[in-house]
């Protein structure tokens, strides 16, 4: 039988003290995150754009290929690059296997499909809007992308959040390939796993407040996005 | 006000076009011939074909069959001496100015006249006090007007207009008439589609009438008023054709 309050009172002393482990833990897991959201976002920007704006040959698989990696399961993503990674795959020579940065990888192949697809119906609802007035100007498709993309700031950044959201709850794919290690891998997910199996609830119930602050901020920052925008 | 281009424009020829979509044939046989500069009105009650018109004459969209010639010329959307002016024109959720200067870039005239030609522009429309003022803050009468100065900034020689007025007051309406008038003034030739037989009177020099896609009289607006030729048209004058 655990103590809950207890459990509670000195998770809250945890954080409150700022424990060095925790704080490195904390420090380590944002880093991994918006490392993979600043890589993602380069990447998902630009391809949502075009998938958006412009009508092409294999467009509609492309777009079919993204929705369907929006719900790819984390732990296969973690296996398929393991497997990759591992010494006798075909990176294996990188070295890259149980590094922050191969969590950085995993977490930008999540969450790549989900901003990607998010920018990708914004720019389109917005071309779909303006698609005769273009006509009328005679503007070449090209020249309404950064205009387009200004109007669409807000939306795009509620995506960009959407996505540090998803990548910072990740658990499946970084264990496996980033392995867990102390000091090294170890982030707010992964030590929560680890430390709930080992028993150790206060480190893991300090970890999971911080996290679910985490959420609720990003969370909040989208609502007051989204109604900054329809002011 | 003196803008204008001096690209020759007119005359403005189409034989027999027709457009069809979905099986249905929306302009069909269509030949109409403007020489004249001034006001053209085409008229034509809801749905008789005048906005379509409008965009085969622009290039929006092409002809199904026939041929659309502007001084020998076929339209293209990218023949910036001709401007058009939606019923219900979109912005770039940003200023006017950055909305007019948006015309400028894809028009390829250089940035060192964007200035003076906008001020030029907003000026002509009565929007200076307006340049920095937001597109999402505008009222209608403000953003017609404001996609007139969008046009207005390239110096065409001819703008078409679809039904620009159908949904102000009556004072905006009176106060967009009148800097349509002084841009024909200056020498731009105007074409615009209304239903609205007194804006017609107060405006056209000729008269487009059209029903259902067909072409049924042109003649000048005194005559047209007074005597139309056509039982169309006399229909429609006294309020009949539906």
């Amino acid at each position: 039988m655990h103590d809950a309050p207890g459990i509670f009172y000195t998770a809250f002393q945890l954080i409150i003290r700022l424990e060095p482990e925790l704080v490195e833990i904390v420090l380590l897991s944002l880093k991994v995150s918006i490392s993979a959201v600043i890589i993602a976002t380069f990447i998902s920007i630009p391809l949502g754009t075009v998938l958006g704006a412009y009508t092409f040959r294999g467009r509609d698989f492309i777009t079919g290929i993204l929705n369907a990696l929006m719900g790819l399961p984390p732990v296969v993503v973690g296996l398929a690059l393991y497997l990759l990674l591992s010494r006798s795959g075909p990176w294996g020579d990188l070295e890259l296997l149980f590094t922050s940065t191969a969590m950085v990888i995993a977490q930008c192949i999540l969450i790549t499909p989900i901003i990607s697809s998010l920018t990708q119906q914004t720019i389109e609802d917005l071309f779909k809007q303006h698609k005769l007035q273009f006509r009328a100007l005679g503007a070449p498709t090209r020249l309404t992308l950064l205009p387009l993309l200004k109007d669409a700031k807000t939306s795009l950044f509620t995506s960009i959040l959407a996505g540090f959201g998803r990548a910072s709850a990740e658990v499946g794919a970084v264990l496996i390939v980033g392995g867990n290690i102390n000091h090294v891998t170890r982030v707010m997910t992964t030590t929560i796993a680890l430390e709930t199996s080992k028993g150790n609830l206060e480190l893991a119930m300090a970890l999971g407040i911080i996290l679910l602050a985490i959420s609720f901020t990003i969370t909040s920052l989208m609502i007051v996005i989204r109604k900054s925008q329809s002011v | 006000m003196s803008m204008q281009s001096q690209h020759q424009s007119l005359p403005l020829s189409m034989k027999q076009v027709c457009y069809s979509t979905r099986g249905a044939a929306l302009i069909h046989d269509f030949n109409l011939e403007i020489n004249t500069p001034g006001i053209s009105m085409i008229l034509g009650h809801n749905g008789s074909g005048k906005s379509l018109l409008l965009k085969l004459l622009h290039g929006v969209i092409g002809p199904s069959s026939g041929h659309i010639y502007w001084n020998n010329q076929t339209p293209s959307i990218h023949q910036y001496w001709r401007t058009f002016l939606l019923q219900r024109p979109t912005f770039f959720n940003q200023s006017i100015e950055s909305n007019i200067e948006f015309v400028l870039r894809i028009a390829g005239i250089d940035k060192s006249e964007y200035k003076q030609r906008c001020t030029q522009a907003l000026e002509a429309c009565g929007l200076s006090h307006l340049s920095q003022r937001n597109t999402t803050s505008l009222s209608g009468g403000e953003l017609q007007k404001a996609s007139l100065a969008r046009a207005w900034v390239l110096k065409p020689s001819v703008i078409l207009l679809d039904e620009p007025t159908v949904a102000l007051d009556p004072p905006s309406v009176i106060s967009f008439e009148n800097i349509i008038q002084q841009f024909e003034k200056s020498g731009t030739k105007i074409i615009m589609t209304t239903h609205d037989l007194a804006q017609a009177k107060r405006l056209a020099k000729e008269i487009v009438f059209i029903d259902k896609g067909e072409m049924i009289e042109q003649s000048e607006a005194s005559s047209f008023f007074v005597e139309p030729a056509s039982i169309q048209a006399q229909s429609f004058i006294s309020g009949e054709l539906s």
